[in-house]
């Protein structure tokens, strides 16, 4: 369970710590606040609090962004030279086996092109794709969890599966 | 392929890459999990704690109570004696006026008159 929470809140969030922490924290939610839930509900609950920890991140890092703007256009941009542009990037194909069979570094391989697909895609069409078809929900959980009506999950998952098709296509990959 | 099975074959796909994490982040994983548990076993003893809670919230709700019903019945007592008051002091008024009317010469309409009772006024100055 742990590891899809964590490879759902990396492709959010594109930090390997941040993930950790998203994760780490939607547990102990999990664990203090909803312990006497039934045992059945709890993999929908983890979803949702797992869901609203990533928004959370996102909000803050909304108001840290702001800020950071509003600093550095006061301080007439001289910090910018100081800024490593690799702090920014992705954290790359860490997860993959360095060495292997043939068969193997081609699963990598498609693997990590299906990541990075999944990275570019809208954010609420990735939750609605993988709570979907990873989490194996079906469409009244998965709006549940989104906070949506099952038609817009519908529609998200949809346009995900033929947004990662094309991408797959045009990368070269047959599945 | 239609678009669920494209789904299911992608899930498949990042299931294996979820299996494919390194030693380090699984680790980290696993501490994070076994601490979230330690907590989730811990909610039985909180539990017990919340019954204890909440009889204390009885309680302080009836000493709320308590407190807020006896200034109110103080209010309550002192209004009703505030009306009692008025009442009797307007009956001993017209007992005095009763009396004043049957022990004097002057007929009812002087005491009806506003110029009298003005009139009365200025000279008892």
């Amino acid at each position: 369970m742990e590891r899809r929470a964590y490879k759902q809140a990396l492709f959010a969030v594109r930090n390997e710590d941040t993930a950790l922490d998203i994760v780490q924290d939607a547990m102990l939610k999990l664990a203090e606040k909803y312990a006497a839930k039934p045992l059945a509900q709890l993999p929908l609950l983890f979803q949702r609090i797992l869901q609203n920890t990533i928004r959370d991140y996102y909000r803050r890092q909304k108001v840290r962004s702001l800020w950071i703007t509003l600093f550095s256009a006061l301080t007439h941009g001289d910090d910018e030279e100081e800024r490593d542009p690799l702090e920014t990037l992705r954290p790359g194909d860490a997860s993959k086996p360095a060495d292997g069979p043939f068969e193997q570094l081609e699963q990598a391989q498609i693997v990590a092109i299906i990541e990075q697909a999944l990275e570019s895609l809208p954010g609420r069409q990735r939750q609605a794709f993988l709570l979907r078809y990873w989490e194996d929900m079906d469409v009244a959980e998965t709006a549940a969890v989104m906070g949506c009506s099952q038609g817009s999950v519908k529609t998200h998952c949809s346009r995900a599966t033929h947004a990662l098709a094309a991408i797959l296509k045009q990368r070269g990959v047959e599945l | 392929m239609n678009e669920h099975d494209l789904g299911r074959k992608i899930a498949r796909h990042l299931e294996q890459g979820a299996n494919q994490l390194r030693q380090g982040m699984l680790y980290r994983l696993q501490a994070a999990r076994n601490a979230a548990m330690q907590k989730y076993h811990a909610q039985p003893a909180i539990g017990l704690a919340g019954v204890g809670l909440a009889a204390f919230r009885l309680r302080h709700g009836q000493l709320l109570s308590a407190r807020i019903l006896l200034p109110l019945a103080f209010l309550l007592l002192s209004l009703g004696g505030i009306v009692y008051w008025q009442t009797v002091q307007q009956n001993n008024d017209v007992e005095e006026i009763d009396t004043h009317l049957l022990i004097d010469d002057l007929p009812l309409n002087a005491y009806l008159d506003k110029d009298f009772d003005a009139w009365l006024k200025r000279s008892s100055l």
